[in-house]
């Protein structure tokens, strides 16, 4: 809990510092995608530190990739 | 200065160019990768490593022809360009996905070998932070100093690499090598496989960084590419032929991190031995430059797709979702091996390989760039739908010297000279 | 009364501003006022001015015998050559028979200095702004009545500290003169050592109140001219009101301000100033120190001492590599220490780790600590030491050094392989011939204990890959610091880890990238002994 809470408190004071600096150089776009991005990265950031489970981008190519790896590591006769 | 380039903080030279690439492809691969291989090709794995030498090359081709056709431009403008802007934009969101994936499972590579075997008792996440906030901040100095600084680790590496293989003479064993070709040629061809995804396909990074390099040595850029791609295989030779010859092919299929284990064979009598901290640390080093590359990467082809005018405010969120991905990415020992050695080949050349091909094509077809990089100076570019860069751009960009450039710099830093009377 | 004030802090320095504000228009109302026609009024004002200070002279006389014109000589005591003064200026005025055939101004200018001043520095001056400034350097003025002008001879004297050896890069061979705290002769100094009308000295003044002459010396055509003309940019830019070395003017040109490491060279040496010049670098002079700076500085020439081209090669070589490794073993030795006791045992063979294990017994503190304390006491020691008068630093040396040390090991409070691996550091870091860039070794050398104590070998490493990121962002003058590392200049490595011999050396370095690329070999001998090495 005391991670996931200074994980969250370190989040907010880049993304209150990132938003008031692209603000005041008028790009306040840039602003919001930066702030939207470290939005999701202290999500993930605080899931992990609780343990939660959280989408992995692994799974999903081991996925899409299934039919093809597979005969070719068969091919290879390797066991993985 | 193109817009790229600016965005980018400066530009590099091909010789620098060419380091970062030989630290990029040892990066991770260096400790890895002759591992991999060993299990498929045996006593022969050396054999394979001379043949991924050719494979270096059709690697490189399309994107070395795409940024002679697009000269200063980087993977997201010129695929807006040649598909169009929406088309162009999900292929990009395709290779923003890749590098994401890349540079944390660079993350977890080292963080695997540091957990491992130099800090065992330590928590992995303070080593990711640790080796995060070192990437960001040469992340965040841009281009110019990354390269710079891979000319000094370059060196360092190759010293520390030399003197390695000078201690181990007195260990190698000829007979390890035998037999050759026992199963003839299949497991060799077979050993090439791993290879092809890491770090082969890996090197898609290259359409970002060609971006970087300075317009007037773009001409050499072919030429440094293929003599890294020598370096590189010949590097790759040596470190499988001295791992066969030291360890032999049953304990190198065994060890996770072959190099690091041989390393502990360095003994000359009683005053040398358990040297392999210093192997640690230079691999450190470069896989270091590896990361620091793929977050660079990650940032600028972020901030380019976004429209950003500089990359530098994506480094803290970016860097806030590396850390905890490299972190779950691979569940175990096991899940690494079968991700980094079945799959990642396979969505790595889907990537890294066809569509950067299908790109040249397209662009070919289409008639879109300069198709020789001669006529690249007078002939006028097509113009780009939005933000792109122009031929003025890129000319203007020609006839200022660095030197020139340095002046700007200068100005630049001379306006916190100023001080103000008292 | 100097204060700096950086833009940066501006706003936190309002209160400052404004105070500065209040009293400025006091410093300087004489700007743009012309000189007084009549004598009387200005002498008034030269008193008024100065605060009728005691060391103002003011002597009246009178120019002619038939139709005597007032004048007055003016002058500071203790700037001036009172002998001269004397001789070539009072005398000849107050036995001149001649008198100005009109008050023309012109006319009686001319006459004046064609036959009555004796002295080979002489200007007009019609502003008082210039005339106090020529006064203070050490000018004599002469008003004249009814001139509206003032000529002013320069016969600088006073009390100047001879030349002698300086008290820092001290050499076995080679030249023993040091620079001085008169710009003048440092610059003649220098000028005896290259005798060639290209080389170029400009001079400006800085400082609002002391108005410090400053001088910039290159040679032309060897010096690029966009490093001088950054030179000249930035000095010019400079607004300060004081100063008193050429360590202000270093931390006010620097290109960059957060660094621990030093991208502006200074000496005290005049060949080391020449040579530099000879490169292809800039020098900056500052009136008042013995110090020179010498711009672009990239952190090859912090290894390099003179002394290095006036020995033998194979010796030269051999030092600066011992120079090289002394400042990696001042950087890292404790930290190295730290990591393996810490986390790297096993690195060590075991007949050493059972000594070193039997010595840590019985230590009540982890290894970090103990180094940690023994290089803060190292240092406090080292700065009781610098500022005693030498006959009680060496009782402080003596009382640090060995009661310490030895009572601290006895008492068994640290073990001795931490107070071998601290006085290894402190000789080690003693070994740079440039004391700027041992000071960075002496900071970064904490930041490496700390990395150490947290991550062990993972930690240096990270450092120093911290270090070279840094090392490479940093520029001097524009040139990248690390050159010719990175970028690699394989030419220019003949005077970086080596010091190859002077025949080998016929091109200079092309790290300032300059038009003129080759040295001329004016040695016949050497010329032939290049050719026999091709």
């Amino acid at each position: 809990m005391l991670k996931a809470a200074i994980i969250g408190l370190v989040a907010l004071v880049i993304g209150v510092l990132t938003w008031k600096n692209r603000r005041s150089s008028g790009r306040s776009a840039e602003g919001l995608w930066s702030v939207g991005i470290l939005a999701i990265g202290a999500v993930y950031a605080i899931g992990y530190s609780l343990r939660m489970p959280i989408p992995n981008p692994v799974d999903l190519i081991s996925f899409v990739f299934h039919p093809v790896y597979k005969p070719i590591v068969d091919w290879l006769g390797i066991q993985v | 200065m193109t817009q790229n380039q600016q965005m980018m903080n400066g530009s590099i030279t091909t010789g620098q160019m060419g380091k970062l690439h030989i630290m990029f492809t040892l990066g991770s691969a260096a400790l890895i990768l002759p591992t991999m291989v060993t299990v498929i090709a045996k006593q022969d794995s050396w054999i394979t490593m001379i043949m991924a030498v050719g494979l270096n090359f059709m690697f490189l081709y399309a994107p070395l022809e795409l940024a002679k056709r697009f000269p200063g431009q980087s993977l997201v403008s010129y695929t807006q360009q040649i598909l169009g802007r929406a088309a162009g934009m999900v292929y990009t969101v395709l290779y923003l996905f890749f590098f994401l994936v890349l540079t944390a499972a660079v993350f977890r590579n080292m963080g695997d070998f540091v957990g491992t075997s130099v800090l065992p008792e330590t928590p992995r996440w303070f080593i990711h932070i640790a080796f995060m906030l070192i990437v960001m901040y040469g992340v965040a100095l841009g281009i110019e100093v990354m390269g710079r600084s891979s000319e000094i680790l370059f060196v360092w590496v190759f010293l520390v690499f030399g003197a390695v293989f000078a201690l181990l003479t007195n260990k190698m064993q000829v007979s390890n090598l035998l037999p050759v070709l026992a199963d003839g040629w299949i497991p060799t061809i077979k050993g090439l496989y791993p290879i092809t995804g890491f770090p082969l396909a890996e090197y898609v990074y290259v359409m970002m960084l060609f971006s970087c390099v300075r317009s007037e040595d773009l001409g050499k850029l072919k030429r440094a590419m293929w003599m890294s791609s020598v370096v590189i295989g010949i590097s790759g030779l040596s470190i499988a032929l001295l791992l066969l010859l030291v360890l032999g092919a049953d304990l190198t299929l065994r060890s996770p991190f072959a190099v690091y284990d041989m390393a502990k064979e360095i003994q000359i009598g009683e005053v040398l031995e358990r040297v392999e901290i210093t192997v640690a640390m230079i691999w450190i080093s470069t896989v270091f430059t590896k990361a620091m590359i793929c977050f660079y990467v990650l940032c600028l082809t972020t901030a380019q797709l976004l429209r950003f005018s500089t990359y530098r405010p994506l480094i803290l969120p970016l860097a806030f979702i590396i850390v905890p991905l490299s972190l779950v990415i691979y569940r175990n020992t096991a899940h690494t091996n079968l991700f980094a050695f079945a799959i990642w080949p396979v969505f790595g050349c889907v990537l890294g390989l066809l569509m950067p091909m299908l790109l040249l094509a397209a662009a070919v077809f289409r008639k879109q760039g300069t198709p020789s990089g001669k006529g690249m100076k007078d002939t006028q570019q097509p113009e780009q739908e939005r933000g792109g860069t122009s031929s003025e751009a890129n000319s203007e960009q020609r006839v200022t010297a660095p030197e020139q450039r340095n002046g700007s710099e200068r100005k630049e830093s001379m306006s916190t000279v100023q001080v103000e009377k008292s | 009364m100097i204060d700096i004030v950086l833009p940066r802090k501006k706003a936190a320095n309002n209160k400052q501003n404004r105070r500065d504000e209040a009293t400025k228009p006091h410093m300087q109302p004489y700007e743009g006022l012309p000189i007084d026609v009549s004598l009387q009024q200005a002498l008034e004002r030269i008193k008024g001015e100065l605060g009728e200070s005691a060391d103002l002279i003011i002597r009246e006389l009178a120019i002619g015998e038939a139709n005597p014109i007032p004048a007055a000589v003016i002058y500071i005591q203790g700037l001036i050559d009172d002998l001269r003064m004397n001789d070539h200026i009072l005398a000849p005025l107050q036995l001149a028979v001649l008198t100005p055939p009109s008050l023309h101004a012109d006319q009686t200018v001319e006459e004046l200095k064609k036959e009555l001043i004796h002295v080979g520095n002489i200007e007009n001056i019609a502003y008082w702004k210039e005339a106090y400034q020529s006064l203070l350097i050490g000018s004599v003025l002469l008003f004249v009545e009814g001139l509206g002008q003032v000529i002013a001879a320069g016969v600088i004297g006073g009390p100047k500290r001879d030349v002698t050896e300086p008290s820092t890069n001290l050499v076995i061979r080679g030249p023993r003169e040091g620079f001085t705290e008169s710009i003048r002769t440092n610059t003649s100094l220098i000028r005896r050592k290259i005798r060639s009308p290209k080389l170029w000295l400009e001079q400006l003044t800085l400082g609002e109140i002391t108005q410090t002459p400053i001088g910039i010396m290159y040679i032309q055509g060897l010096a690029d001219e966009s490093i001088v003309q950054e030179v000249r940019t930035r000095l010019k830019a400079i607004s300060i009101d004081g100063v008193l070395e050429s360590g202000y003017i270093e931390e006010l040109i620097s290109d960059q301000k957060y660094t621990p490491f030093p991208t502006i060279h200074h000496n005290e040496r005049p060949d080391v100033i020449a040579a530099g010049l000879l490169e292809g670098r800039v020098a900056i002079l500052v009136d008042g120190t013995p110090f020179v700076l010498l711009v672009p500085a990239v952190l090859n020439v912090f290894f390099q001492a003179a002394e290095d081209y006036y020995q033998r090669y194979d010796i030269a070589s051999f030092l600066r590599m011992l120079r090289f490794v002394s400042f990696l073993i001042a950087l890292t030795l404790p930290s190295i220490y730290v990591a393996i006791i810490g986390y790297h045992q096993e690195m060590i063979p075991t007949p050493l780790l059972l000594k070193l294990a039997a010595q840590r017994e019985g230590v009540p503190l982890p290894a970090f600590v103990e180094a940690f304390l023994m290089e803060v006491v190292f240092e406090v020691l080292r700065e009781a030491v610098v500022r005693m008068p030498s006959a009680v630093g060496n009782t402080i040396s003596i009382v640090g050094g060995l009661v310490i040390g030895q009572s601290v090991v006895e008492a068994g409070f640290v073990s001795p392989a931490v107070v071998i691996i601290v006085s290894l550091t402190a000789i080690s870091s003693f070994v740079s011939p440039a004391y700027n860039l041992a000071i960075a070794a002496r900071l970064l050398r904490f930041l490496l204990l700390i990395a150490a104590a947290s991550l062990g070998f993972f930690g240096v490493a990270l450092i120093v890959l911290f270090l070279i990121l840094h090392l490479s962002s940093l520029k001097s003058f524009g040139i990248p610091y690390l050159k010719p590392f990175a970028p690699f200049f394989w030419q220019d490595l003949k005077d970086t880890f080596m010091r190859v011999p002077l025949w080998r050396m016929h091109e200079r370095p092309q790290v300032l990238g300059h038009r003129n690329p080759v040295r001329e070999s004016t040695d016949p001998d050497e010329s032939q002994g290049r050719n026999k090495s091709r």
